[in-house]
């Protein structure tokens, strides 16, 4: 399954999440991410969760993703990517 | 002191990996920081940003059908189609601290070189943010930037002329990427400079080498013999399926 949002006055923000058991989660988009293999740590960030965290947590996960690892995100925050996370495993009942 | 390198035609990948080469070697102090100019050969390439699904925003049968090779840049951004005739690609490879700190305010000023040429041929553009340059709101020039090893390479695109039957029979943009636009297609979104001013591509490559250039110390020269070697030995990266369909 996979959900995109148009950032307003940013970029085209995708994720997708394919495969049972631990499916494999992919971000893509036209944003910009300095350095650009932060994406590694942010989809590994959504990897680690059970699906079942709270839309706030989800949030607190991917700041903590992007501060310890010093990431720049231009074009999409790390609201956006939340939002398409929950708006996934909510329908998701296989999860994880 | 800035190297210029004049307009040549290369691959898609070729221009990839010299750029990434070019890179390597001004981080490294064997180059000096470089303004390059080029083109893509017939029947034209297509590139996409760093972080892009190819199957989602390209064509591939079509593009396939085309002759027309497909990239995947080390940059963000998005999908480019790169018409041979259509268009000028610039780079800009130099330490990261002969620009702003902020990531944002470093896209403007190297965007402003365009406006800076765009104003010379006669056309009032603009910059807009994260990383455009427009004409009454039409998009004219996109551009992308990388940074490591305490270097920037910011490269992008001035459209000269759009073929828009080709472009968007290539490229698959969501249509959600109009919900903040006033047009309600991509084609009214886009202009370039022939639409805008009837200067030849000729002309708009004078403009661009002042705009480029102006304020700086430059002199004109080509790749390097190292440089040379890297981007063959690179090349290998931006033609092979691992790095393409990374996503």
């Amino acid at each position: 399954m996979e959900l995109e949002e148009k950032v307003p006055g940013g970029k085209l923000v995708r994720l997708s999440v394919k495969g049972n058991g631990r499916p494999k989660i992919m971000l893509s988009g036209d944003f910009f991410i300095y350095p650009e293999e932060g994406i590694t740590a942010i989809e590994g960030t959504l990897s680690g969760l059970n699906g079942t965290e709270a839309l706030d947590e989800v949030e607190y996960a991917l700041y903590k993703a992007v501060k310890y690892n010093d990431i720049e995100l231009i074009g999409l925050d790390i609201y956006v990517i939340a939002r398409l996370y929950k708006g996934i495993v909510d329908v998701e009942s296989h999860w994880p | 002191m800035w190297r210029v390198i004049g307009l040549n035609v290369y691959q898609a990948f070729e221009n990839m990996a010299i750029d990434e080469a070019v890179g390597e070697c001004v981080a490294s102090g064997a180059s000096q920081p470089t303004i390059r100019f080029y083109k893509w050969s017939y029947p034209g390439s297509v590139s996409i940003g760093r972080f892009q699904c190819i199957a989602e925003e390209v064509d591939l049968e079509k593009c396939k059908e085309l002759g027309v090779d497909c990239v995947r840049r080390v940059t963000g951004g998005g999908a480019v189609f790169h018409d041979p005739e259509g268009e000028i690609t610039y780079s800009v490879i130099a330490p990261a601290r002969y620009f702003s700190r902020g990531i944002p305010e470093s896209y403007r000023e190297i965007c402003s070189y365009i406006i800076d040429a765009l104003s010379g041929l006669g056309i009032c553009a603009g910059f807009r943010p994260v990383n455009d340059v427009v004409v009454g709101g039409k998009k004219i020039s996109g551009s992308a930037q990388t940074r490591r090893n305490g270097i920037i390479i910011q490269h992008g695109t001035i459209l000269y002329k759009l073929d828009r039957n080709t472009m968007f029979s290539l490229l698959k943009p969501s249509r959600l990427k109009l919900s903040d636009k006033a047009f309600g297609n991509f084609e009214d979104g886009l202009t370039c400079v022939r639409e805008e001013n009837g200067v030849s591509i000729a002309q708009l490559y004078e403009a661009l080498l002042d705009g480029f250039t102006e304020d700086k110390e430059y002199r004109f020269g080509e790749l390097s013999e190292y440089e040379r070697e890297l981007s063959m030995r690179l090349g290998e990266k931006y033609l092979g399926r691992e790095w393409n369909f990374s996503r």
